[in-house]
């Protein structure tokens, strides 16, 4: 693998901000000439790709993805071309083979969400930076409270659970102001 | 006993179905046999999509404002560099100056086309933002420690073409032309590899590298893009 490549692969991994801003610089106008003629109207194109790039980033920082058949062009492109399938109820434009099952593309969508879930959702973004901070290194990064410590200036594991459980107590408050 | 800490890594794996099948058939008998545990696991479950799909409203709306900039201050910058291009080429016809004058005339900062400054941002990179910041104040001092540091954390192309934007800024011509060597070594194809040319052309000049310079003029001149064409080859005509 190229080496410029493994290093954007290790920075989306790492949740770096910048390397979702470069990989959505880079690949834009690839992408938009791919689709063009399968997506007619641009602002949807524009949205779409968004879309793309959110959900190639997302699947990198949860599954800690090593793409290694694959670059991550074509994984753009093979997301890319699914979500055009369903949005625009067309046919299925990749096939499995495409992409190997660990790579997977996993998605969730806000219409997949509950009420219950979307209340959740509405008190999350009421908390705290701290609190949010703390909750997605878990429930989002999927982080053990070990990796946790390692990683924050919390004292130990005891103050991490402890932590959590007042921020969960606080969200759960939330949600019924 | 609190076993949530024992079965983060499992649940966060089962959700995005990267349990082998073994594991699997493991997780699926515990499900059906311990009632705590399905309920634990569905209390993860839940939790951890919202923040997933909150997540991606964040990420979605970091990538609207960049694009928005972009289509913004994209014809700006052009309309204003072929502006800058013309009074160059008439300049030209009258004028011929030596390195460090030409390299007065044609030096303009580099406009940050990458990080959006913006207020309030609850961002895990705030470090970067913080160094866009300065460098959207021109506070290159400033901007330039930040970018360093960056890069002590995690080598990247575009960070090491602003930190030497940094290092031009504040007169640091050597260290700079070493850098943007430096960068188009490491990083033969990086996004800004017009941009790379030009400016260690101007600085190869500054520092009285004139033959050098011509060179990296050239592969200005020979980039398919239009960044600086113009003015590349104004240079070239006019450099002995």
């Amino acid at each position: 693998m190229e080496k410029k490549e493994a290093q954007l692969q290790k920075r989306l991994r790492d949740g770096d901000r910048k390397a979702l801003e470069q990989v959505y610089i880079q690949y834009k106008d690839a992408f938009v000439a791919y689709l063009s003629d399968r997506v007619i109207v641009r602002d949807q194109l524009e949205d779409l790709y968004q879309d793309t790039v959110v959900s190639l980033f997302q699947n990198f920082v949860l599954k800690q993805l090593e793409l290694e058949s694959s670059s991550i062009k074509t994984y753009l492109f093979a997301i890319g071309k699914n979500k055009a399938a369903a949005h625009f109820r067309g046919p299925q434009l990749v096939s499995r083979e495409e992409i190997e099952p660990k790579e997977a593309i996993y998605q969730i969508e806000k219409e997949n969400l509950s009420e219950e879930q979307l209340a959740l959702k509405k008190a999350f973004e009421r908390l705290s930076d701290s609190c949010r901070q703390l909750l997605r290194l878990h429930y989002y990064r999927g982080l053990t409270d070990k990796e946790i410590k390692k990683m924050t200036d919390y004292k130990d594991i005891n103050t991490i659970k402890s932590s959590r459980s007042r921020c969960l107590k606080k969200l759960k408050s939330l949600i019924h102001e | 006993m609190n076993k949530q800490d024992d079965n983060t890594e499992l649940f966060h794996k089962r959700m995005l179905s990267l349990l082998s099948d073994e594991e699997e058939q493991a997780f699926a008998a515990r499900i059906a046999a311990e009632e705590d545990f399905a309920q634990e696991y569905q209390e993860y479950k839940s939790l951890a999509e919202v923040l997933i799909v909150q997540e991606g409203e964040e990420l979605k709306k970091q990538l609207t404002t960049l694009s928005s900039v972009a289509s913004k201050s994209e014809p700006v910058w052009w309309k204003a560099a072929a502006v800058v291009a013309i009074l160059f080429g008439i300049f030209a016809v009258y004028q011929w100056a030596p390195g460090e004058d030409l390299y007065q005339d044609y030096f303009d900062p580099y406009p940050n086309v990458l990080v959006p400054t913006t207020r309030g941002q609850d961002s895990p990179d705030s470090i970067l933002q913080r160094a866009f910041s300065k460098y959207d104040r021109e506070d290159y001092q400033g901007a330039s420690v930040l970018f360093e540091e960056l890069l002590k954390q995690n080598p990247s192309d575009s960070i090491q073409f602003y930190w030497a934007m940094t290092l031009l800024n504040t007169e640091q011509n050597q260290k700079a032309e070493s850098v943007l060597k430096e960068l188009m070594e490491e990083f033969p194809q990086n996004e800004f590899k017009a941009e790379t040319h030009w400016y260690y052309g101007l600085v190869l000049l500054k520092n009285k590298e004139t033959e050098a310079a011509k060179d990296a003029f050239k592969r200005v001149v020979e980039h398919p893009g239009t960044f600086k064409k113009k003015e590349a080859q104004e240079l070239l005509e006019q450099l002995p």
